[in-house]
């Protein structure tokens, strides 16, 4: 009873949004509609490719369930689209139903796939915002950088995108977080190679 | 292969190697590939888990940007994911993201260390088991897994918190039942203060809201404090996603709404949140004015940038306001027609597609011919893209745009010159529609196809093959409006024809044979005319009083030769021919260009002897029979009219000949099947009572009246699932005559005596109601295109009863297009029916009006009827209801925010809420 009425009146929840929530909440409807729902739960963002100016893949990470054989198309069909298109023209191509954004640093390009009716702009900031991370972790990122660190540039996306989804909007963030992990992974490997060493020494 | 040795851990290859390795290969690329796997199968088996996890990571790479498989090397990822050390940990975690998939078998292993790894004090451990959990999580994983997830959704960790929300979407979409112990805490994570935590919340939300906005009405007040409170452009976008998903659904939201979203438009700066504000606006708030007003402004600011991307956006923009509000396009004219000429493809398309929005009546022809000469100077493409539009546009609703036919059919014309034009099929089909549909336009329509036929140049492309077919046939059906048939005739057996496929020459060869048949017959009534026109010549000269005998002997010559219908001397019809040519050469000149001499017709015989003999041996049967058949005829008919002296029977022949070809094709209405009248003694209902229950759902009922239109049973069967009226008379009226062709060229050899009756048997009833229409066709032609244009379409489709439509421009004929759609809405409001049983009742007895019903559902997108739905909905009770939820979800998400529909929205939400 008490949900109808707070249903009914709505513009009173409007307008005194420190009105304390009480907590009631459809959730068997929910986990019908997700049950009914496809296995597979909508991305945002379906795959992300860097592609460089001669065609060489230099990254790829599939948000969404692709099989080898379709990864190998999808690149070719893509750069062969993303690479023939001119400087000027706009930063989106329509490719079998969904929207390719892409956009070229230098030499490379940073091609995201999304759905039609996701918001072009706002991928076009995520992948500024992709570059700008690099960048800064990198120092003045170049192509290189990514092809002998392409697990860092994988570790950053990472932090940057979780399930197909922006989760971290802030580059000192996101560079911060890096930076920890990195450290962590150098205190770990500095005591590998130390131990190798030992190994190593011993078996002289 | 040989268990690694110390040799291979300690000159191990890093990763590094590989790369350089790699870029200095130039050719033998795959062969070095091959011989590192080979070494990283040995590697990968080291006990060491520093030398497994570089060769791991070596082979991620190697899988990651040449695709080598990876699969089998599962197990040594899962090893190095249980490793202490967390750079193996993070090796392993990249491999299993990058490989695994719900078919990989080693992933149940996987599940304990998931849970150690979610439950470790290390933040980064459990960040990376989050991040492999949201990229390969199964069913049973995220199952299993829940609870840690759930634990981790209060982690005093943002950056923990943040992660775990943005698995629960995986986990929701793999494990629904997680949503009974998750939803709670997400939700109370919308509350938060946190802008990071709040962002990944909204993300997942909307989300989840995209595929059924429903469900998450109750959440809108916290929605709404977001949209008005957060200055983040991340959020904000998210939000107001999910507010477009929303505001259809409950008018009162979306009154609430859209004024912050304005706010937001005037206010920001930030382009992607503009152009999220202009989207969700007119998608979703297309009804309030103000809203649209502004948004159409920023879109005009969007336009005139410089920036390509938002000047793509901006147009699509407008391409989706366009249904709603064509003055938004119209205000813009200029500049979307001058990206029509924009270097980008995307855009090009973009503004064709609002160019062709704006075409109407009025201004149909000088955009048409803008976008024609546009054509011509863009790629091959493009060129076909702007065909294609502009010929779907013009054949919208049977041609409803379209004034001047004319223009139209010579528009058509110009467009198969067109270079790059590869649209044959649609403009064969559009021609000969045309052909039958408006007979105005058929003097013109040959004249086109004429010129097509006429210009040897056209036959070498392949795609023009179509198009050339529709001309030939055009003109052998309408031969009667051409200047020259001979003319036609040459175009049609020129030599180049052999470049065409035989289906098409097929169509040529029957063209030539129609054309010829009418020459034949022109000559014959030209001769009875002279032979006439002398007569009373003579009669008048001979009344002047010279030899009364004579005229006397004329007079009663002449009606004796119209009695024996054809069947007069043609030498002395000869003779006064060339007398009368003397005697006033004024009134014959008329005559003679369009006439046939003898002579004229000779040649004409032997033109198509020639030109068809070597096909009488072609490898094609159509090809062949059809020459064959002509050839005979020709044969015939020059042994009879040799010496110039046409024997009664090659008139005769060539008479009902022509008889059969005069009988004119027209489409096919959709009230056809009414018109059929049923043969008495014939038990349609009885018989077919228990199909009707069968099909009932899918056909109309009028269906069941389909069966014997025509006595002879020819066309039962095509029209039977098509329930519109004329569809079965016009066709009976094609297949008679070419059942009567049929018997009239076999009857030449064979039954000669039968002819006579053929030709009377075969105008059965069906066709009566049509020739009535044809007959006071011309005269309304005119008025009804005129009228046309002023009706709304759906009325002038089918308000108006058959009958009195004289033609094919009007309701006469659905196009095929609409035909289809129609079936669709019939499904859909088929469902919409169950539900209204009680009050579409009354209805069910006269489908015209019925049908009229759904075809405004279908093109109004149902703005008014489903809100008269709806109410009768609530008041037919809930058992309706969830008999048809689906079917009604269906419906629901096309409704627009308006008043009666608040209610209805309602009621399937707050029992729910109860639960």
């Amino acid at each position: 009873m008490l949900l109808s009425c707070r249903w009914f009146s709505i513009e009173y929840w409007y307008l005194d949004s420190n009105q304390q929530r009480i907590w009631s909440f459809p959730v068997s409807k929910i986990v019908a509609i997700v049950h009914s729902g496809s296995t597979n739960c909508k991305k945002k963002i379906h795959f992300v490719l860097l592609i460089s100016r001669q065609g060489k893949v230099r990254l790829t990470k599939w948000y969404s369930p692709y099989s080898q054989k379709e990864r190998t198309k999808v690149i070719r069909e893509l750069s062969g689209v993303i690479l023939s298109r001119g400087p000027k023209l706009c930063n989106f191509v329509e490719w079998r139903g969904y929207k390719v954004v892409y956009k070229r640093y230098a030499s490379l390009y940073f091609c995201m796939c999304i759905d039609q009716d996701d918001n072009e702009l706002e991928v076009l900031e995520i992948i500024h915002h992709y570059v700008e991370i690099l960048d800064r972790y990198f120092g003045s990122v170049c192509e290189l950088d990514l092809i002998f660190n392409f697990h860092k540039a994988y570790y950053i996306l990472d932090e940057l995108l979780i399930a197909g989804e922006l989760q971290e909007s802030s580059k000192k963030t996101v560079a911060r977080l890096i930076a920890a992990q990195d450290s962590l992974v150098e205190s770990a490997k500095e005591q590998a190679s130390s131990i190798s060493n030992i190994i190593a020494q011993a078996t002289k | 292969m040989a268990s690694p040795s110390l040799m291979d851990t300690l000159f191990q290859r890093t990763l590094d190697d590989i790369i350089k390795g790699l870029r200095h290969q130039q050719a033998g690329e795959s062969a070095f590939i091959s011989k590192v796997v080979e070494e990283i199968r040995r590697e990968i088996k080291s006990t060491d888990l520093h030398t497994k996890s570089i060769a791991l990571q070596k082979l991620t790479y190697l899988n990651s940007i040449y695709f080598i498989d990876m699969s089998w090397a599962a197990f040594h990822a899962i090893e190095c994911i249980s490793s202490p050390n967390f750079s193996h940990k993070k090796v392993g975690y990249l491999a299993i993201s990058m490989s695994f998939n719900e078919s990989t078998s080693v992933i149940l292993l996987i599940t304990n260390q998931l849970r150690k790894d979610l439950k470790s004090n290390n933040e980064f451990e459990v960040s990376l088991a989050l991040d492999c959990l949201s990229r390969i999580g199964t069913a049973d994983l995220c199952r299993d897994l829940t609870p840690e997830v759930f634990t981790l959704l209060s982690s005093s960790k943002v950056f923990v918190r943040k992660k775990a929300i943005g698995v629960v979407l995986r986990v929701f979409g793999k494990y629904p039942d997680a949503v009974r112990v998750c939803f709670k805490r997400l939700v109370e994570c919308l509350d938060g203060t946190d802008p990071q935590i709040v962002s990944a919340v909204v993300g997942v939300f909307c989300e989840l809201a995209s595929k059924d906005p429903r469900s998450y009405l109750p959440l809108a007040p916290e929605f709404y404090r977001i949209l008005v409170d957060s200055r983040n452009n991340w959020v904000l976008i998210k939000v107001l996603k999910i507010f477009a998903k929303l505001a259809p659904l409950e008018p009162r939201l979306a009154k609430r709404v859209v004024e912050p979203i304005c706010e937001h438009m005037r206010r920001t700066g930030a382009k992607s949140l503009m152009f999220e504000c202009i989207r969700t606006v007119v998608t979703s708030f297309t009804d309030y004015e103000s809203a649209v007003k502004l948004s159409v402004a920023k879109i005009r600011d969007f336009l005139v940038d410089d920036d390509p991307n938002l000047k793509y956006l901006g147009l699509h923009a407008l391409s989706i306001i366009a249904p709603n509000h064509l003055w938004a396009v119209l205000e813009n004219k200029e500049v979307v027609i001058k990206s029509l000429s924009d270097d980008d493809p995307n855009v090009k398309l973009e503004s064709l597609r609002l160019v062709v929005a704006m075409v109407s009546e009025s201004n149909v022809v000088e955009i048409c011919r803008v976008l024609v000469n546009y054509s011509l100077k863009s790629d091959p493409e493009f060129c076909n893209e702007i065909l294609g539009s502009i010929l779907s546009k013009c054949c919208q609703n049977v041609y409803e745009i379209i004034v001047d036919f004319d223009w139209y059919v010579s528009l058509l014309g110009e467009m198969s010159r067109i270079p790059h034009c590869q649209k044959g099929e649609e403009i064969e089909n559009q021609l000969i529609d045309i052909g039958m549909r408006v007979k105005d336009v058929r003097p013109e329509l040959v004249r086109v196809g004429r010129d097509l036929l006429i210009d040897p140049a056209l036959l070498g492309n392949s795609f023009l093959h179509r198009i050339l077919s529709a001309a030939a046939w055009v003109c052998g059906e309408y031969v009667e409006f051409s200047r020259k048939p001979v003319e036609l005739v040459e175009a049609l057996l020129q030599p180049r024809t052999s470049l065409l496929p035989p289906s098409i020459r097929t169509v040529y060869i029957q063209s030539a044979f129609k054309i010829l048949i009418f020459c034949l017959h022109s000559y014959l009534l030209q001769r009875e005319n002279i032979a006439d026109d002398m007569a009373s010549e003579m009669l008048g000269l001979k009344s002047q009083g010279e030899c009364s005998g004579s005229s006397a002997l004329v007079a009663g010559k002449a009606p004796a030769r119209q009695e024996q219908d054809e069947g007069f001397n043609p030498r002395d019809s000869n003779k006064s021919y060339e007398d009368l040519s003397i005697i006033n050469e004024g009134d014959v000149s008329a005559l003679l260009e369009k006439g046939f001499t003898h002579e004229s017709i000779v040649n004409l015989l032997n033109l198509i002897e020639l030109a068809l003999g070597p096909l009488s041996g072609s490898p094609d049967v159509e090809v062949q029979e059809r020459s064959k058949n002509v050839l005979g005829f020709v044969d015939l008919i020059k042994q009879e009219i040799s010496n110039g002296f046409v024997s009664e029977r090659a008139s005769k022949i060539i008479d009902m000949v022509h008889d059969a070809f005069t009988e004119e094709l027209g489409p096919v209405s959709v009230n056809a099947q009414e018109k059929v009248p049923i043969p008495d003694g014939l038990m349609l209902k009885e018989s077919l009572a228990d199909l009707d229950a069968i099909c009932g759902n899918v056909q109309l009922p009028s269906s069941i009246s389909f069966s014997m239109g025509s006595p002879f049973g020819e066309s039962v069967g095509a029209s039977v699932s098509i329930p519109q009226s004329k569809e079965e008379s016009e066709p009976s009226s094609e297949s008679t005559s070419l059942l009567a062709e049929h018997r009239k060229r076999h009857g030449l050899y064979y039954l000669p005596s039968e002819k006579n009756e053929t030709l009377a048997n075969d105008y059965p009833p069906a066709n009566d109601p049509k020739s009535s229409d044809n007959t006071n066709d011309d005269a309304q032609d005119l008025v009804k295109l005129a009228d046309k244009s002023l009706l709304p379409k759906r009325r002038s489709n089918h308000a108006k009863p058959r009958p009195v439509v004289v033609k094919l421009d009007e309701g006469d004929v659905v196009p095929f297009i609409a035909k289809k759609s129609d079936t669709r809405d019939d499904l859909l409001s088929d469902a919409v029916r169950d539900i209204l049983l009680g009050v579409e009742k009354p209805d069910l007895g006269n489908p015209s009006s019925r049908r009229s019903k759904h075809r405004s559902h279908g093109k109004e997108k149902s703005r008014k009827s489903p809100e008269k739905k709806n109410s009768d909905e609530i008041g037919d009770g809930e058992k309706e209801k969830q008999k048809s939820r689906h079917r009604h979800g269906r419906h629901k998400t096309k409704q627009r925010a308006e008043g009666p529909l608040n209610v209805a929205a309602q009621t399937p939400v707050i029992p729910d809420f109860l639960l």
